[in-house]
């Protein structure tokens, strides 16, 4: 979507009389709209916000892996990114997982039609992939997030 | 009823290092100890070629080599970063959890039945498996003896291919587990007390059991009571759920190569005394005393000696400054670089003891006080602070050394150990980060 002329913003007071000292960590709101009784909880947002404690939902069941390779960048998965896995979620259809194949960590897609599983990849150079009959393949966890960097 | 579990990881070293390398499943493995010296975790496969635990690794190098064996040097960053992991799991199964060891902590547990009771167990083991890839066994009993007793029954049990969950709640299964447990395996009886036992016809942990305890307490200790009693389904021995507060802290390591040099001693008595210091502050503890030592070790080429000496702190420190003063008065004390014969001695090994461990007190006046002023008090937190965050020897004392050690391992200098073959610290360093595969 291109916008057809260029966008305008008229800011009649200046950011930081707005939403205060924009350097400072910014709590998130809890309660998203201001309709009916506010949450109680809101009193208690003002800390700072710890990254890790977002990605990381479960500490004992996450780990972090380097991605290598191109077959995900249809995902966002890019040669050199940081994965973020959770071994506590049980797979379905349409995670990123880490499957082990033939004892090779792959990250792919998870899609189970009936009892036939495939890992799918995100791009148009590598072809889905079916599991044969007797092949095995273990998944090793659920990615979560991905980190890249600009 | 209330019951405890010993949940016990399978070959735990061997298991970590499988646990990020699927290429290890079906090889056997084995992990060496400190130096690379002996085997310390053997896999099922290395099990059954017959080579020993604590077997000096060039002793049966050649054999492992021929079963296309897969060899590390121990990594315990990453073994203790998954024994913390399970302890986080084991403890959403319950608020009482003692770690026993790396890879062995007690529970207690609630359960109606013994049914109630094994599924607990199974969903122990299953979640543990899934959530690190570490094997384990669960035995349960009604005191931890007998837990410790399943557990053994369960170890058996998987080599059968059942499942790693046994249970001894049941009077019935209990005496049938214990008439076939040989009194010597059983937890606290060692080997001095089997031979008495065996003298007087005792040979399962049933009939040990079932001894007076008149003759138990004459004959063995009031220990092997409690022990007998523990195997009968009476609780004796309580979950220890806070760690003692430890009476000494020692540092020591054996040097990759021998050293010859009191410039090199000094580096490594320096380096065991800042990460001592340092473990002291984390613990909150203070020391009364410190003692150094440098040995030549009895294998290899003599001349031997061991020298050591020992320096009260009085009043008692944490400031790795005057640690570090202390022992380098010590190492001059005590020095000599050769024999009487004129053969100068090859240093193996080199350590330090921090002991009569007190806790700190907050803000001890003390009219002679030599202890850190508070601004040396936050340099010294600071240090430990930027050592936990960025890795240690990002800030070193001058006397531990100023060769850098090369990347994610601890070689460097001329006294530093050898681990050849350590793996990659999957889960502890940005370095070496498990490899995923897009392709």
């Amino acid at each position: 979507m291109l916008p057809s002329q260029p966008l305008r913003v008229s800011l009649l007071l200046k950011p930081e009389q707005v939403l205060g000292n924009l350097d400072a960590p910014r709590p998130l709101f809890l309660s998203r709209v201001a309709a009916g009784f506010p949450s109680p909880a809101d009193d208690h947002v003002d800390q700072d916000l710890d990254l890790h404690a977002y990605l990381v939902r479960n500490p004992p069941g996450t780990y972090f892996a380097r991605a290598e390779g191109d077959s995900m960048t249809g995902k966002g998965i890019h040669d050199g990114d940081l994965l973020v896995i959770d071994r506590t979620i049980e797979p379905s259809n349409g995670h990123t997982v880490v499957a082990v194949l033939n004892g090779e960590m792959l990250v792919k897609e998870y899609r189970r039609i009936g009892r036939q599983l495939y890992l799918l990849a995100h791009n148009e150079l590598y072809p889905p992939f079916r599991l044969s009959e007797g092949e095995e393949c273990r998944i090793w966890g659920v990615v979560t997030h991905v980190i890249h960097a600009l | 009823m209330r019951l405890v579990a010993l949940a016990d990881c399978s070959n735990f070293y061997v298991s970590c290092e499988r646990a990020f390398d699927p290429t290890l499943d079906e090889r056997p493995v084995v992990v060496l100890s400190n130096n690379d010296g002996c085997v310390v975790a053997r896999s099922e496969e290395v099990k059954r070629l017959g080579v020993k635990m604590a077997a000096p690794y060039f002793k049966v190098r050649d054999q492992l080599a021929q079963a296309g064996t897969a060899v590390f040097s121990s990594n315990y960053a990453l073994y203790a970063d998954l024994s913390r992991r399970i302890t986080a799991i084991l403890e959403g199964f319950s608020p009482e959890v003692e770690r026993y060891s790396i890879d062995e902590a007690f529970l207690h547990l609630w359960a109606d039945s013994q049914d109630a009771a094994e599924a607990q167990g199974r969903a122990i083991e299953a979640r543990v498996r899934a959530w690190t890839g570490i094997p384990m066994r669960v035995g349960l009993g009604p005191t931890k003896t007998l837990a410790k007793v399943a557990s053994e029954v369960a170890k058996q049990r998987v080599r059968e291919g059942q499942p790693p969950v046994v249970c001894l709640s049941e009077e019935g299964q209990r005496t049938a587990a214990l008439r076939a447990f040989p009194v010597g395996e059983v937890w606290g009886i060692g080997p001095r007390w089997t031979k008495r036992l065996r003298a007087r016809g005792v040979r399962t942990a049933a009939d040990f059991a079932a001894l007076p305890d008149v003759w138990v307490k004459r004959n063995l200790s009031v220990v092997a009571l409690r022990t007998a009693h523990e195997l009968r389904g009476t609780p004796c021995l309580p979950l220890d759920l806070v760690p003692a507060t430890r009476k000494t802290l020692i540092r020591s390591r054996s040097f990759g190569k021998p050293v010859t040099n009191v410039a090199d001693l000094g580096e490594a008595l320096a380096t065991h005394t800042a990460r001592a210091a340092e473990k002291l502050r984390g613990e909150g503890l203070v020391a009364g005393g410190l003692e150094a030592y440098v040995t030549t070790k009895r294998f290899g080429a003599g001349p031997h000696r061991t020298l050591a000496a020992t320096a009260t702190l009085s009043p008692r420190t944490l400031d790795t400054t005057r640690l570090l003063q202390v022992v380098r008065r010590l190492l001059r004390q005590m020095y000599v670089p050769a024999a009487p014969c004129g053969t100068p001695y090859r240093w193996k090994k080199a350590g330090v003891t921090l002991y009569d461990l007190t806790r700190e007190v907050p803000k001890q006046v003390h009219l002679f006080d030599s202890g850190p002023t508070p601004e040396h008090r936050r340099l010294l937190d600071a240090i430990d602070g930027v050592n936990q965050r960025w890795g240690r020897r990002t800030v070193v004392w001058g006397s531990q050394g100023t060769v850098r050690p090369a990347k994610d391992t601890e070689t460097g200098q001329a006294w530093s150990m050898q681990q050849a073959r350590r793996s990659p610290s999957y889960t502890t360093g940005w370095d070496g980060l498990l490899q995923v595969f897009a392709r």
